[in-house]
C-alpha cells in the first residue's frame, strides 16, 4: 500500500479546501465500511464540489500512485466502495444538485450525489417520478445507482438504471472530463454510457448523469396474496409473468421474514402464513381495474387461501411498509444477517427456493426470503449469531452454495447488488476466461491501471477470497441494509 | 500504427486464405463467384464463406485476420447501406446458416437464437406462444437478428419498448482472434461484470462477430389499434401527439409525418388530404379497455385534425406494416436518421423540409415523435448535381441537428457521396475512447475496416 504523506494532504486540500479533507484515522473510520461484511480502511476521504475537483483529485492521487474509490452514500451491498488496498476516498455527497429538470422531455440532469428519492420528489410536483427504486432509495445516491446499476421492486415494468440513463459526465484516469451519450438518443460511436452503467466504478468517475423521468401513473392498486405454501406463492409469481401480464412490483416475502415485519411493525401480514406476495399494477385505470382481476383469479385457482386488494394510498402504503421495513426487522429474529442476491429463470422459483430453505436446514441456519419474484432475483437472508465460534465461515460456505445453487438453475450470481468485492471469485461460474479477457481489453481501453476502484469486480481465485471474507468479517449486516 | 490500412499484409495472398478456409469449413462452404450481391458501397469481396457453428465463423475469422484480410460479416445484407465505404473488403462472413433457436422458455419471456436468423422466423416462433420480440426496425422480413443488433436498428415500437439494448440480455460474440466470449446472461436481471452486450449493439460488426444473442420477449398485446389524424399545419399534430404521450396512453408507436410521408402513406385510406396536410399516427395496443379508453382520448386530443381514420385489427397491422416500407430508402435515395429532444421534432422537420425545398430535393420524413428521432429520405437527381446538393443537404441537416445539441447518422447514401462525407457526422469528444476500444478489440483492423464512427 502506498503510503500518504503530508505532501499528498497538502496538495489535495489545494483542490477541494481543507475542510473537505479528511486523513486523521478516527475520521477515516466510518468510510471504512459499506452495508456489507468487508471493512478497510481508506488513507484520506475526499469531498469534492465540481467535477474539475474530482479531476485534479484524480491527477494527484494518480501522481502518487494512490488508488481513487468512488463512494455515493455507502449503501451498497457487495463491498464496492471500500478502499481494499486503501487509497483515496471520492465522496460525492456534495455533488448533490438537480442541474436541470426538462418536463416536456421527461428528463432531468443530475449531479451523482444526489439522493435517489430526493428526484422523485423535486419532480412529482410536476407528475414525473425517476422510476428505479432500490429499497435504499431513502438514502443511496444516483451515483451510486449507476455504477451498480441498480435494481429496485418497481423495476420489473419499467427497467432498471441502464434503461434510464441517457448519458454521463465522467472523469478519466488521466484526469480528463468529458461526456458519453447525452440527452438524445442513439448518439452515434458505441454505447458508453451502457458500459459505465454497472462498471461498479472501475472505469472512469461519473461526475453529471442524464436520467430519464416517468409519468405518475394515473392509477395503482396493489395485492397481498396469501399462501399456506410457499411452493403454491412461487409458482403464482412464475405463472402471472407466463400470463403475459407484467406488474410494476411483483414481491415474495417468506414466513420467518413475516413472523419479524409484523409484530415490530403490524401490517396485516398473517402470521400463520408461509409466504406472501405483494402485487402492484399501474397503469391506466382501466387497464389497473383489468389486470388486477387477471391477477386475483390465477392467485386464486392457484391456491392463495386470501387475496386483498389496497386502492386507497394509505393501505398500500401500509402493505410497503411491511416490505421495505422487512430487512431491518430480521433483527428481531437473529443479531446477524447476511443478505444474498442472485437471479434465476423465473420458471426455476419454486425449484430454487426449495433448494435454498434446505440448505439453510443442512447448515442448521434460518433463511428469511424477501425478494423481487416477478423478475426471479432472489434475496435470501441467512440468519446467524456472529458469537457462535465458527460462524461466519460457515455463513460464507451457505451463501457460496446457495449462488451456486443459482447459477445451475441457469441464472447469476447477483442480479443488483454487483460484484464488487464480495463475488468474485464467483465470477468464474459464470464467465470463461475468454469472457472475462473482453472485460479485461474494455477495461484496457480506459487506460486505467490500478487507478480506480482496484479489486474489484474482476475475479480472484476461490480460496484467497474466501479467506479474505472470513478474516474481515467482524462487522455484518446492521439496520441500514436494504435490499 | 493503427488500422492504418499499411498494417495488414501488404499484397493479401487471396489463395492462401481460402486455402485455410476450406480446411476449416466444407467446399461447398465457399463461394468465389456471383458475389455482387455482397458488394457494401459497391465493392464486391472476393470470397464469401458461410459457416455452419459458431466455432467455425470463429476459426474462419481468426484465419483472414492472420493473412491481413478485411472481413464483413454478412446477415441478409438489410442494413449494409449504414456506415461509411469500406477502405478494403476481402471476405464476406454469413452467418445464414447459424439460424437456429437455441433456447425458448415462454414461461421465462426469454429466448436465445443463433444470430443468423431472420427477425420474422424469430417473431413467428414466439407468436406461437403469444409473445413478441418488441424490436420492429423497417426494411426486408429477412433481416437477421445479428444485423439488427449490429446496426442497432429499431422502429415504431420502440416509443414503448426501446431499443435493442433494452431487450438484449446477452450474446456471443466471435472475436479477430478466433475466440467466442460471452457477455450478459440469459435472465432478466443480471448486474455481473462489465454490461459487454451494451458494447456490441451499434457496433456494426466493428469489434467482434455477434453469433448467438438472449433476448427478453414481451407479451403480444391482446388488443391492437391505430388511429390516423390528418392536420393542416405542423404544429397542431406535433402538439395532439406531445400531448398523447403525457397522457400516458397505452401507446406502441407514436409518429408525426410531415406531408410528402403523410401522402404517402395515406394514399389509398380514403381520407381526404388537404395540400400540405400533416399526419399523425397512434398505436394503441394492451388490454382491451385500456385501448379502447386510449382511442377515446386520443380522438378528443386530434379534434383539430381535418380528418380521423381509425383502424382496428388486421388493418392497423397493415398500416405499420406500410409505414415501415415507406421508411425504407431505396438505393439512389439519401437516408438520414436525426436525433434531437421531442420537443425538437418539429423545429427539425421544419428546417428540414425547407433545407429540401431550397436544394429542390424532395424530402419524406417521420418521427418517432416521444423520443426524438426523425427519418427523413431524399430523392436525388441523377448525375454529379444531384451528388453536390446532396452532400450539402447532408452537411446542412447535420448542422440542423447539431444545432438542436442533437446528431445526425446518414443511414444511406449512394457510394460517390459517401466518399465525401463521415455519415456518422464529426467524431464527438468521445471518440478517443471509441478508437483505444477498436484498437483493443481488433488491433489489425481485420472488422469492416473504415465504415464506422472516424472511419474506424
Amino acid at each position: 500500500m502506498a503510503t500518504i504523506t503530508k505532501q499528498v494532504i497538502r496538495e489535495l486540500e489545494a483542490v477541494v479546501g481543507r475542510r473537505h479533507v479528511l486523513h486523521h484515522p478516527e475520521d477515516l473510520l466510518v468510510f471504512e465500511y459499506d452495508a456489507t461484511i468487508e471493512r478497510a480502511l481508506p488513507q484520506a476521504v475526499v469531498f469534492p464540489d465540481t467535477a474539475e475537483e474530482v479531476s485534479a483529485v484524480v491527477k494527484v492521487a494518480g501522481r502518487y500512485g494512490l488508488p481513487v474509490i468512488p463512494r455515493g452514500a455507502g449503501t451498497g451491498l457487495s463491498g464496492g466502495a471500500i478502499a481494499v488496498v486503501g487509497g483515496v476516498v471520492v465522496a460525492l455527497t456534495r455533488m448533490k444538485r438537480i442541474l436541470e429538470v426538462d418536463a416536456p422531455n421527461r428528463l432531468a440532469v443530475v449531479e451523482p450525489g444526489l439522493v435517489n428519492l430526493e428526484l422523485s420528489k423535486a419532480v412529482a410536483p410536476l407528475g414525473l417520478y425517476y422510476a428505479p427504486d432500490p429499497s435504499s432509495q431513502r438514502a443511496c445516491t444516483i451515483g451510486g445507482n449507476v455504477a451498480e446499476n441498480a435494481g429496485g421492486p418497481h423495476c420489473l415494468a419499467s427497467g432498471v438504471t441502464t434503461n434510464h440513463v441517457l448519458g454521463l459526465e465522467v472523469v478519466l484516469a488521466n484526469g480528463d472530463v468529458l461526456w458519453v451519450g447525452g440527452k438524445t438518443r442513439d448518439v452515434p460511436g458505441y454505447d458508453l454510457t451502457g458500459l459505465l452503467v454497472g462498471s461498479e466504478g472501475t472505469l472512469a468517475i461519473v461526475t453529471k448523469v442524464v436520467v430519464r423521468l416517468m409519468r405518475l401513473p394515473e392509477a395503482t392498486r396493489t395485492l397481498l396474496a396469501i399462501f399456506n405454501e410457499l411452493d403454491e406463492a412461487s409458482a403464482v409469481a412464475s405463472s402471472i409473468i407466463a400470463h403475459g401480464i407484467v406488474p410494476a412490483a411483483l414481491e415474495m416475502i417468506d414466513r420467518e421474514v413475516i413472523q419479524a415485519v409484523e409484530p415490530a411493525l403490524h401490517v396485516g401480514y398473517p402470521l400463520d402464513a408461509d409466504a406472501v406476495l405483494l402485487i402492484e399494477l399501474e397503469g391506466l385505470r382501466e387497464a389497473v381495474v383489468e389486470e388486477s382481476e387477471a391477477v386475483l383469479n390465477i392467485c386464486r385457482e392457484m391456491g392463495a387461501r386470501e387475496v386483498r386488494l389496497a386502492e386507497e394510498a394509505a393501505e398500500r402504503e401500509r402493505l410497503w411498509a411491511g416490505r421495505k421495513g422487512s430487512i431491518s426487522a430480521l433483527g428481531r429474529l437473529a443479531p446477524n444477517y447476511y443478505v444474498l442476491d442472485g437471479t434465476v429463470p423465473r420458471s426455476k422459483l419454486p425449484q430454487v427456493l426449495r433448494q435454498v430453505n434446505e440448505v439453510g436446514r443442512r447448515y442448521g441456519f434460518r433463511i428469511a426470503n424477501v425478494f423481487h419474484a416477478g423478475d426471479g432475483n432472489l434475496h435470501p437472508n441467512i440468519l446467524f449469531d456472529e458469537r457462535e465460534p465458527g460462524v461466519v465461515e460457515r455463513v460464507l460456505d451457505a451463501g457460496r452454495e446457495i449462488m451456486r445453487l443459482c447459477v445451475e438453475a441457469g441464472g447469476t450470481i447477483t442480479g443488483e447488488h454487483g460484484i464488487g468485492m464480495e463475488k468474485r471469485a464467483f465470477m468464474p461460474w459464470i464467465f470463461s476466461e475468454a469472457d472475462i479477457a473482453a472485460m479485461s481489453r474494455l477495461k484496457a481501453a480506459f487506460r486505467v491501471g490500478e487507478l480506480f476502484n482496484p479489486s474489484k469486480l474482476f475475479p480472484t481465485a476461490e480460496g484467497e477470497a474466501h479467506q479474505r471474507h472470513v478474516q474481515q468479517a467482524t462487522r455484518t449486516l446492521g439496520s441500514d441494509a436494504y435490499v | 500504427m493503427l488500422m492504418s490500412s499499411s498494417n495488414r499484409a501488404a499484397v493479401l495472398d487471396l489463395r492462401a486464405l481460402l486455402a485455410s478456409i476450406r480446411s476449416i469449413v466444407g467446399e461447398e462452404d465457399v463461394r468465389e463467384e456471383d458475389l455482387a450481391a455482397y458488394a457494401v458501397d459497391g465493392k464486391a469481396p472476393g470470397a464469401a464463406a458461410f459457416p455452419r457453428t459458431a466455432e467455425e465463423l470463429a476459426a474462419l475469422l481468426a484465419a483472414a485476420d492472420g493473412a491481413g484480410a478485411a472481413v464483413i460479416p454478412w446477415g441478409s445484407g438489410a442494413h449494409m447501406g449504414l456506415g461509411n465505404v469500406p477502405r478494403a473488403y476481402d471476405l464476406a462472413l454469413s452467418t445464414a446458416r447459424l439460424d437456429r433457436v437455441l433456447e425458448y422458455e415462454p414461461a421465462d419471456l426469454t429466448v436465445t437464437v443463433e444470430a443468423g436468423i431472420p427477425l420474422s422466423r424469430l417473431q413467428a416462433r414466439l407468436a406461437e406462444h403469444g409473445q413478441f420480440l418488441p424490436l420492429d426496425p423497417p426494411g426486408s422480413p429477412e433481416a437477421t437478428v445479428g444485423g439488427v443488433l449490429a446496426a442497432n436498428a429499431s422502429g415504431p415500437s420502440r416509443h414503448a419498448h426501446g431499443t435493442a439494448r433494452d431487450l438484449l440480455l446477452g450474446c456471443r460474440v466471435a472475436h479477430p482472434d478466433g475466440i467466442l466470449s460471452r457477455g450478459g446472461g440469459r435472465v432478466v436481471k443480471n448486474v455481473a461484470g462489465y454490461d459487454m452486450p451494451k458494447l456490441y449493439v451499434g457496433s456494426l460488426s466493428t469489434l467482434g462477430v455477434i453469433v448467438e444473442a438472449t433476448f427478453r420477449a414481451a407479451p403480444l398485446p391482446v388488443v391492437q389499434e391505430t388511429l390516423v389524424a390528418v392536420f393542416p399545419a405542423g404544429t397542431p399534430a406535433a402538439e395532439a401527439g406531445s400531448a398523447a404521450a403525457d397522457l400516458g396512453l397505452s401507446l406502441q408507436a407514436l409518429e408525426l409525418m410531415d406531408p410528402a410521408f403523410t401522402a404517402a402513406l395515406l394514399d389509398g385510406l380514403g381520407l381526404s388530404l388537404p395540400e400540405g396536410a400533416w399526419g399523425l399516427a397512434a398505436w394503441a395496443a394492451g388490454s382491451d379497455s385500456a385501448v379502447r379508453r386510449s382511442m377515446r382520448e386520443l380522438e378528443t386530443l386530434c379534434r383539430g385534425a381535418t380528418a380521423q381514420s381509425r383502424l382496428q385489427g388486421g388493418p392497423s397491422e397493415s398500416l405499420w406494416e406500410r409505414l415501415r416500407g415507406l421508411m425504407q430508402p431505396e438505393a439512389a435515395e439519401l437516408a438520414t436518421k436525426a436525433s434531437v429532444l421531442s420537443s425538437d421534432v418539429p423545429r427539425l422537420m421544419d428546417s428540414l423540409k425547407d433545407l429540401a425545398q431550397r436544394s429542390a430535393i424532395p424530402i419524406a420524413s417521420v418521427a418517432h415523435l416521444a423520443v426524438g428521432v426523425v427519418h427523413s429520405r431524399w430523392r436525388l437527381a441523377e448525375g454529379s448535381s444531384g451528388l453536390e446538393g446532396a452532400a450539402r443537404v447532408a452537411s446542412q441537416t447535420e448542422a440542423a441537428a447539431r444545432d438542436l445539441d442533437g446528431s445526425l447518422v446518414v443511414e444511406q447514401a449512394p457510394p460517390a457521396l459517401k466518399e465525401h462525407i463521415d455519415v456518422w457526422g464529426s467524431p464527438r469528444m468521445d471518440f478517443e475512447l471509441v478508437r483505444r476500444i477498436k484498437e483493443q478489440f481488433d488491433p489489425r483492423g481485420t472488422l469492416s475496416p473504415g465504415r464506422f464512427v472516424g472511419r474506424l
